[in-house]
């Protein structure tokens, strides 16, 4: 007989149980495995692609971060760069001002060299030339030429040409000349003196040889009356200085434009 | 030559006996849930695993993908049932090459086992999906005339079943004996071949066809349920 009633009853009976045990022992555990592993394989794949994310974002971070470096550097050479171009513009006006300062005083200080030189150059030409006069008059003077000036200086006196009002105040008078007076013409100076400082007038007689040729009338007072040729060099001098100065003025504007 | 193990009586007391097929079934069984057990004990859920726990997801997963395919809805309700049916006929089909086993799948009485099974989960697994009504409803559909029609069907499929895997399971122990008494040297292997190719495809037609069966008294449902909410999405639209 191909067919039993009751192993079918009994297959089906094993069958649910197989059904039971199975799935205790096998699709339970199994389907739970399966799950809690895809559960981590996706929490895994979730983690990676979120850790993806992260460092693509922090790589844009990066990025951008390199390229605001970037920028900053090229920002921060070019404003080195400007810096540089305005320190050596200044440094360069800084030294050219320096140079034209220096130049200046150079300058300057060549120009007070040159007045200097110019300055004792003229005193040394205006006593060279008042050196030669003196000598000269010196040399070519004699007593005679002085004494003939005492004579015009008595005859001046006499016509009262000479003032001689600020020496009567003083009790003596000193006559000092570049040669020794002769006794006769001390008595006349004595005598016309005496008429106009008075005659107590005490008179004294001195040799100056710095005096060139000629007299000259000093109270004790400091008060003087001259009457020789050193007045006369004095001008000289005094005109002699005064050409000088004026041929250092005139010269001067040539001489301060720089010579660049 | 027995066409049948269930003639094969080990042990009788009244009604109750023993006979091949429920002692190769036992077999079958006690090899099937100590082997899970074997490997389910040791189970984890880390990257790497035992070679046991690979075959078993293997073979657990390509079940549930089937399911999944076939029924188009979550296969975890439908795999202890589905799954215990291609295991257990798979087993039986497979270890038909061993010398003196006989395959309980080989028997009217457990073909006609799984499919009077399969007869009720349909029904047990539409009720509980869709309710009762909407369950016996499918049977007047199109229209109330095809219900005899249904219910013929219902059993002629079961039958069908029932048949189906006795006759290839059985066909083919019976050739390969028919074939050692003509041509005992080269023909037996290629026919033992040929059956353990004949025992996998049965144990998938099998499983495949009870899914399908339950996946109609249960997909009608889902089916229905899909409508009923693109007709109220379609009503919110239009109110918006």
């Amino acid at each position: 007989m191909l067919f039993d009633w009751f192993t079918v009853f009994a297959q089906i009976v094993n069958f649910l149980i197989l059904v039971f045990l199975l799935r205790k022992f096998l699709y339970g555990p199994i389907v739970d495995t399966m799950q809690e592993r895809e559960r981590l394989v996706m929490e895994r794949i979730e983690s990676a692609e979120k850790k993806e994310h992260e460092a693509a974002a922090e790589r844009e971070r990066f990025q951008a971060k390199n390229q605001e470096l970037a920028e900053h550097f090229e920002q921060k050479q070019k404003q080195a760069d400007e810096e540089v171009q305005v320190w050596r513009k200044e440094a360069l006006h800084a030294a050219r001002q320096e140079v034209d300062v220096t130049l200046q005083d150079w300058h300057k200080s060549v120009r007070q060299e040159m007045d200097s030189f110019k300055t004792e150059l003229r005193r040394f030409a205006v006593q060279q030339t008042y050196a030669v006069a003196g000598k000269a008059i010196r040399d070519l003077a004699d007593t005679s030429l002085e004494e003939r000036m005492v004579g015009v200086f008595i005859s001046q006196l006499k016509k009262g040409e000479v003032d001689l009002s600020k020496l009567k105040q003083s009790d003596g008078v000193t006559l000092r000349s570049a040669f020794e007076v002769s006794s006769q013409l001390r008595e006349q100076v004595q005598k016309d003196l005496s008429a106009h400082l008075g005659e107590d007038i005490s008179l004294k007689f001195e040799t100056d040889p710095d005096l060139t040729a000629g007299i000259e009338l000093a109270a004790l007072d400091g008060h003087q009356v001259a009457w020789n040729l050193r007045r006369y060099l004095d001008a000289l001098e005094d005109e002699l200085d005064s050409q000088f100065q004026q041929v250092t003025h005139d010269s001067k504007p040539a001489s301060d434009s720089p010579q660049a | 030559m027995e066409i049948s193990p269930d003639a094969i009586v080990l042990w009788e007391a009244g009604i109750f006996k023993i006979n091949a097929t429920i002692l190769f079934t036992w077999l079958i069984m006690g090899i099937l849930v100590i082997g899970s057990w074997l490997v389910t004990r040791k189970i984890t859920s880390a990257l790497t695993m035992s070679k046991g726990q690979n075959m078993l997801e293997v073979v657990v997963g390509g079940v549930m993908d089937q399911i999944k395919e076939v029924s188009q809805q979550d296969p975890r309700p439908y795999l202890p049932f589905i799954g215990s049916l291609f295991l257990f006929i798979i087993t039986s089909n497979v270890l038909a090459i061993v010398p003196g086993f006989q395959p309980p799948t080989g028997s009217l009485s457990t073909t006609a086992a799984l499919a009077l099974c399969v007869f009720l989960a349909v029904p047990i697994f539409g009720v509980r999906k869709q309710g009762w009504r909407g369950y016996l409803r499918q049977y007047i559909q199109p229209t109330p005339i095809m219900l005899p029609f249904n219910i013929i069907g219902e059993l002629s499929r079961t039958l069908a079943l029932a048949v189906r895997l006795f006759g290839n399971v059985m066909s083919g122990a019976l050739i390969a004996a028919i074939l050692l008494a003509i041509a005992p040297l080269f023909f037996p292997i290629l026919l033992q071949a040929l059956g353990l190719l004949t025992g996998v495809i049965q144990a998938y037609i099998f499983s495949i066809l009870a899914m399908v069966y339950i996946a109609s008294a249960t997909r009608a449902h889902s089916g229905r349920e899909e409508d009923q909410s693109k007709h109220e999405a379609g009503k919110g639209e239009r109110e918006a």
